[in-house]
């Protein structure tokens, strides 16, 4: 895994689809790929009510990424410093091998440019300091992007709570 | 602002990629997926596809090598990005180029090797779907005389086809006749557009070849055109230098009438310098004149005897024919030359009388000019062919030739490649005849230059820029076997047509083209569909002749050309040069993705590659369409059918491969070859292995439902 953690709450999504709408636009992509998507799930009862979880799906940064040794040509790399999974458009060559090697589908088909494009944690951004387009303008604040060491984990703060209630 | 940059001759970055190219196969693995890469990268800066990218993945993908490979191709690499940075920034960011060689659409081999510069794959390519008419109109695009040279061009188109390299060329000349006269018996050739009428006259004298283009040319741009010529009728040396078992008369007649029916007059009959002068054209009104007056005398040999009655000029004898009065000949007759002309002397000679043709010439078999399929023929009508044989002198009784005296050629060029034969004076022979016919080479007749003061050469040649055709008068152009000496009749058609460029421009002031007369493409023909097998194993098709038989004494047209059949089949197995640059990126990422399927192969034209190995893509494709999104033409397609992927090149379907579909959706989303790749490289090295049976976007809706499965709601 990357030495980040892209955290969604998903108790706290409204299913807006702003993230995946500023990550578009953070890469300048067209309609078609979606590096991160939000995958209404449901709707199903629970306790009683109908509820759908949206769920957000980027790119996991696997600790040993399926896309990376599945990629010919080494466009599909893992960075050292921290364990981004990106893609060099300069050597990918667009075979789609990543796209059928990887199991959660992160990988995108970008028409326009011939290449893949996936989720790289808005690198760029990453490097300059700042978080990644789509934690950046969640209007639920239901994104959390930091360093994995740094998460307060809000499920076990909110469990807590819950406990403390009682 | 001038740019006052020199010009080169190559770029250094074509040079790389010529250089390293052929370094792909030298290696396996790991190092040769990246030996492509760098040429993969170079090429797409080339194409003018180079990104800020670029030049960073060089660095690191050059960095890497070991060994020799590091020397021959890493080194190299890293040196050139350092010390060309600056000129591979102008190729990234500015897209120029000093060399000028890159970011360039280059023409077919065959277009440029054709003097005119037809359009040569568009038209075949229409030909391929039937579209007869327009096939023509793109011939007559470049050329006036689509069926004349189809049935007696020389064909050097021909000669640079790279179907050539991997069979035998594509039968292009044939086609021309094919196409031509399908549309000529159909309706008519189309009309060309014709530019609106403009004021000023044009006179051109001599309607041979040259001076008729440079008529058919002025007048599509609305000039008032007048040829002058001085025999009966027009057409030139394609009347009065081709037999008519070649080229029959009324097909150039038809061909004639379309240039006439432009609005163009032609006035035979008429010799310039006794019915009519420059001065008195210019009192005529005409304010720009092409002369196009061609080499209609024969050439002498300067040998003793050669005033005896009974010894004619090859070029003579066919004007005297083709005129319908051929020379009362005996029955024995020698025709003296290896070239086309004496071919066509002998076999006319063959055709009016005579019992016994024979040809004498100095050179060897091999080197004889004439084409080799004339000779053949020539041979089988019975025409006898003496080698490496120089008339010495000939002999006579009573003022009449009666025998000749040869001695041993013994070489015909010098050490510098020159015509300069030398002689065996020991060993002669003598063979008697009742006529000999000179046949070695035509001169011109300029005695009309010198009193206008048209600069002549020593050699009676006229002087005029071969490119654009000017004179050393204002004017007054010229072109044609009168300025550059005996060629085929595509040069001077295309001399016509760039004289007609000039003189416009003279006529309305403007400045010439720059560079000028390039190939032009006409148009963008959709591919043929045919499979691989075919494409490889069809064969070039050889022109139907009449039965040697029917040949003697008569001039019945002898090559028929081709049927329906066989010219679908030359236009299928055409390769689409214009359409395939040969820039090798679909091999590249080929090789770079480790399938290895596409292998073009170097050619003649170092400029670019050619693809030819079919059976090797058929076995190793894994149809992951790199290589349709690599090509910057467009020319691979991948389409999935049933279940079937099926991969085309230039639209013969190299490749049929069996498509996995998604469990849930079920479009189709990888060929099975390709998964089995990916499940081999990553599962296998990660020591899992995970049944991919969605494809990806299902897989990421799957992932999401699994994940909410187990959700507890803090």
């Amino acid at each position: 895994m990357s030495i980040y953690y892209l955290y969604q709450d998903k108790k706290k999504c409204i299913g807006c689809s702003s993230c995946k709408v500023a990550c578009k636009t953070n890469k300048n992509l067209t309609a078609d790929p979606k590096p991160t998507d939000i995958i209404p799930v449901g709707p199903r009862l629970v306790e009683g009510q109908p509820r759908t979880s949206f769920v957000f799906m980027p790119c996991f940064h696997c600790e040993n990424p399926w896309c990376v040794v599945a990629c010919p040509t080494g466009a599909m790399q893992k960075r050292p410093k921290d364990g981004i999974v990106f893609v060099n458009p300069a050597l990918c060559v667009g075979c789609k091998s990543c796209m059928s090697a990887c199991p959660w589908g992160a990988p995108q088909w970008n028409a326009e440019t011939g290449k893949v494009v996936k989720c790289d944690y808005c690198m760029e951004r990453v490097d300059a300091g700042l978080k990644p387009a789509c934690a950046t303008i969640c209007t639920a604040h239901c994104l959390r992007f930091d360093k994995a060491a740094d998460m307060q984990d809000v499920r076990r703060e909110r469990y807590a709570k819950a406990i403390a209630e009682l | 602002m001038v740019d006052r940059e020199l010009p080169i001759n190559r770029c250094f970055i074509s040079g790389a990629i010529e250089t390293l190219y052929p370094c792909i196969e030298n290696y396996q693995g790991s190092e040769r997926n990246s030996v492509a890469r760098i040429v993969r990268l170079l090429t797409e800066i080339r194409e003018g596809k180079g990104t800020r990218d670029h030049l960073p993945a060089l660095q690191s993908v050059a960095e890497t090598f070991d060994g020799d490979a590091k020397q021959r191709v890493g080194m190299p690499v890293l040196s050139l990005l350092k010390e060309r940075q600056e000129e591979l920034f102008r190729h990234l960011e500015e897209k120029k180029c000093l060399a000028g060689t890159c970011f360039r659409h280059l023409p077919a081999p065959c277009q440029n090797a054709c003097p005119a510069h037809i359009d040569i794959p568009t038209f075949l390519a229409l030909i391929g779907h039937s579209r007869y008419a327009e096939a023509t109109e793109v011939i007559l695009k470049d050329i006036p005389f689509p069926w004349a040279c189809g049935l007696i061009c020389p064909h050097p188109c021909e000669e640079a086809c790279l179907r050539g390299e991997m069979d035998e060329p594509i039968s292009i000349q044939l086609m021309k006749a094919y196409t031509a006269r399908l549309a000529a018996d159909n309706g008519g050739y189309p009309s060309p557009p014709v530019a609106p009428h403009k004021p000023e006259k044009v006179a051109i004298v001599g309607a041979g070849p040259s001076g008729l283009s440079t008529a058919y040319f002025l007048a599509l741009k609305g000039y008032g055109v007048t040829v002058f010529e001085k025999l009966p009728y027009a057409g030139g040396m394609l009347r009065y230098g081709i037999p008519a078992y070649r080229l029959p008369k009324d097909i150039l007649d038809r061909e004639i009438k379309n240039i006439v029916d432009l609005g163009v007059e032609i006035r035979t009959h008429a010799a310039f310098g006794k019915d009519f002068t420059l001065d008195s054209l210019k009192k005529e009104g005409f304010k720009a004149f092409y002369f196009a007056t061609g080499l209609s005398l024969s050439r002498r040999l300067n040998v003793p005897g050669e005033d005896l009655e009974g010894v004619l000029g090859g070029i003579d004898l066919l004007r005297m024919t083709a005129l319908g009065v051929p020379p009362k000949l005996g029955d024995k007759v020698i025709v003296i030359g290896g070239g086309n002309v004496a071919v066509d002397v002998a076999r006319t000679v063959n055709r009016i009388g005579p019992k016994e043709v024979s040809m004498v010439c100095l050179e060897t078999p091999e080197q004889m000019p004439a084409w080799k399929h004339e000779v053949h023929d020539a041979k089988a009508e019975g025409i006898t062919i003496y080698h490496s044989w120089g008339p010495r002198h000939l002999m006579g009784k009573d003022g009449r030739f009666t025998a000749v005296e040869f001695m041993r050629c013994t070489s015909v060029f010098d050490a510098q490649g020159r015509f300069n034969p030398s002689y065996d004076a020991c060993e002669l022979t003598t063979m008697e005849a009742d006529n000999i016919i000179l046949a070695i080479g035509q001169s011109a007749d300029s005695s009309f230059a010198k009193p206008m003061n048209l600069e002549v050469t020593p050699g009676g040649a006229i002087k005029a820029d071969l490119v654009t055709g000017e004179t050393n008068l204002p004017g007054v152009f010229a072109g044609g076997d009168g300025v550059y000496g005996p060629r085929i009749a595509i040069d001077a058609i295309a001399a016509g047509k760039r004289a007609a460029v000039s003189m416009d421009c003279y006529l309305t002031g403007s400045e010439p083209p720059l560079p000028p007369f390039e190939p032009i493409t006409r148009g963008n023909v959709d591919f043929l569909s045919l499979t691989a097998s075919e494409k490889v194993q069809l064969k070039r098709s050889q022109s139907i002749m009449i039965p040697l038989e029917e040949r003697s004494a008569n001039f019945r047209q002898v090559e028929l050309g081709l049927t329906d059949h066989m010219a679908l089949n030359e236009a299928k197995r055409c390769l689409r040069c214009d359409r395939c640059q040969g820039d090798g990126l679909c091999q590249y990422v080929c090789t770079e993705v480790g399938a290895n399927a596409l292998r073009l192969a170097q050619t003649k034209d170092t400029s670019r590659l050619a693809y030819f190995d079919f059976a090797n893509t058929r076995e190793k494709c894994i149809g992951c369409g790199s290589c349709v999104i690599a090509c910057p033409h467009g020319n691979i397609e991948m389409k999935d059918e049933g279940s079937l992927r099926k991969v085309s090149f230039c639209g013969t379907v190299h490749s049929e491969l069996p498509l996995e579909r998604c469990d849930l959706c079920g479009a189709p989303y990888a060929s099975t070859k390709h998964l089995n790749l990916v499940k081999e490289r990553s599962d296998l090295s990660l020591g899992l292995d995970l049944e991919r049976t969605l494809c990806p976007e299902c897989s990421r809706t799957a992932a999401a439902r699994r994940m909410t499965e187990n959700i507890v709601t803090f």
